[in-house]
């Protein structure tokens, strides 16, 4: 399989505090790879040097085949990395649609258009309006997302990166909050709908984990400790006892 | 919007006929100064930008305005010209320097850089005139015909009133106002989606540079004089009082906002030197009784009413 992402002895101190420590696993084209540990082990902050949001302090990233060294948020964008946050970051006085609509534009180059809006602004709210059927939430689309259920807001939050077509969308703690049958409608349409889109999965339920990634990465103090199939990483002895503990398995 | 349109053109042309030159000229000056303030809600209401610099663009404007006409004449597309130019100019500096930081740096740097503009205009003697000002400038022209008189000036004011908020009206309208409100509520995600965050609040800036500075070229023929109160970074801030007072994020209070403050200033000020004591209390009053502004109250009672009639 292809890496659409390759990470090598990524490092991020912050001060005293290793945040992360020689991080290196690929992730593969079309996969989706489960990314656990516990509190404090660098999951959210690998998000944010991946996505160029921090500097590592050492290592190499490439994304499909190109280094991001330096790359700013947009332009890794650009190229195909997108990613939600622990929070779900939505634009609550819009509509359901609009909040899409503002991902389509961007992905279609019209973000920043003025002279011929309008045509780009239907343009953007039918292909949104597509996309939120494919997800089950098209009745839900000229509702203020201010309206919408807990669960429904996570669903859109995860949908406005989907809008911009990415290889690779990074998805820090989508089902927070959510039921569990909440959590496996969001990731069956993220599976089912954009199958060519490989994951990077960060989620506190591991079962969640187990049942949607091909691989699982299992981080603690911000080392990676195991990288292998759900099965593998259920069974491993280090990672029962770092996270998994003994009401696992 | 669709029936506030005529009906403000109406008044403008009741106003025309019916008003004396003092009056029109006091309006002339509230419908520029209303255009400066509702490029500045451009930046404020939609890209949550706090500017205490504003004054700069539109008073560097006037100052351009006044001095190439001193040189070439009063032709009205070349000040229009020079001002757009001038007030877009500054813009982009102005961005360049505060557009990377945000919040109470962002408001700083802009005072700050604000004031260098004031300080070229009251230390460049030989060309603003220093702390005198300019006066006894050549009257507007369009080609072979004379621009004078209050009507005149006013009528343009009220057209270039019309034009710049028709301008601002598209552009938040358009993705790259979507992207500007965007940017005020989730920066981070707009970046997460791609957006450069500079990108979209360099545009805003140069597009409220560029009102501003058409408002400013007119300025100095409506008022006969400019200044260096004019770009003071206390003009700039009794445009962020009129904006508070007419409505943040609605465009139009910007006139209300700045109808309000400079009635009072222009009125009260001849009874009592305290008349900014009464502009304190109506800002009071109105954060206090409509947090949105006079223009939100008033689509509030125009909603009410249109409740009860129906």
């Amino acid at each position: 399989m292809t890496a659409i992402l390759e990470l090598r002895g990524v490092s991020r101190r912050f001060g005293a505090f290793t945040a992360l420590d020689d991080v290196g696993f690929d992730v593969g084209e079309g996969e989706a790879v489960g990314l656990i540990g516990p509190n404090g082990a660098g999951k959210t902050t690998l998000f944010n040097v991946v996505t160029g949001f921090l500097r590592p302090d050492a290592g190499s990233i490439r994304f499909a085949g190109t280094p991001m060294d330096g790359m700013a948020p947009a332009r890794r964008v650009a190229r195909g990395l997108a990613r939600t946050f622990q929070t779900a970051m939505v634009f609550p006085g819009l509509t359901v649609r609009e909040n899409i609509a503002m991902a389509v534009r961007q992905h279609g180059g019209n973000g920043l258009r003025w002279f011929g809006g309008t045509r780009a602004n239907a343009a953007a709210a039918e292909a949104a309006r597509r996309l939120l059927e494919q997800a089950g939430l098209g009745h839900r689309a000229d509702t203020p997302l201010r309206d919408l259920s807990h669960g429904e807001r996570r669903i859109v939050d995860a949908l406005m990166p989907l809008a911009l077509s990415p290889r690779l969308l990074l998805l820090d703690e989508p089902t927070a909050g959510l039921t569990r049958a909440e959590s496996d409608r969001l990731l069956g349409i993220l599976r089912r709908n954009h199958a060519d889109t490989a994951l990077l999965l960060v989620a506190h339920d591991i079962d969640i984990v187990f049942g949607h990634c091909d691989r699982v990465v299992v981080m603690e103090l911000g080392r990676v400790i195991r990288i292998g199939t759900p099965a593998e990483v259920r069974e491993d002895a280090e990672v029962r006892r770092a996270y998994l503990g003994t009401a696992a398995g | 919007m669709t029936r506030i349109a005529p009906a403000a053109a109406l008044l403008a042309v009741a106003a025309a006929l019916v008003a004396d030159d003092f009056l029109l000229r006091f309006l002339a000056e509230i419908l520029l100064i209303g255009v400066a303030v509702m490029s500045l809600d451009l930046l404020i209401g939609f890209g949550g930008l706090v500017s205490l610099g504003h004054a700069a663009l539109f008073g560097g404007a006037a100052y351009a305005a006044a001095i190439v006409a001193r040189h070439a004449g009063g032709d009205l597309l070349l000040m229009l010209g020079t001002g757009i130019a001038t007030g877009m100019a500054l813009a982009a500096l102005m961005g360049v320097v505060v557009l990377r930081s945000g919040h109470l740096f962002l408001l700083i740097l802009t005072l700050l850089t604000g004031q260098m503009v004031w300080e070229v205009a009251f230390h460049w003697r030989e060309v603003t005139g220093g702390a005198d000002g300019l006066r006894g400038l050549p009257g507007l022209s369009f080609g072979p015909w004379a621009l004078s008189g209050a009507r005149v000036l006013f009528l343009l004011a009220a057209l270039l009133a019309v034009a710049a908020y028709g301008i601002a009206r598209s552009f938040v309208a358009a993705p790259v106002g979507r992207a500007l409100i965007g940017t005020r509520e989730q920066p981070i995600r707009m970046s997460a989606l791609g957006y450069s965050l500079f990108a979209v609040r360099f545009r805003a800036l140069l597009l409220a540079g560029a009102l501003a500075g058409a408002a400013g070229a007119l300025f100095p023929f409506v008022n006969l004089y400019v200044g260096p109160q004019s770009v003071h970074w206390t003009q700039s801030a009794a445009m962020v009082i009129m904006l508070v007072i007419g409505g943040i994020g609605s465009l139009w209070g910007a006139f209300i906002g700045s109808a309000v403050y400079l009635g009072i200033q222009t009125y009260l000020s001849a009874w009592t030197d305290r008349w900014q004591l009464c502009v304190g209390l109506v800002f009071v009053l109105t954060v206090l009784l409509l947090p949105d502004g006079i223009a939100s109250g008033l689509g509030m009672l125009r909603g009410r009413l249109r409740r009860r009639t129906a």
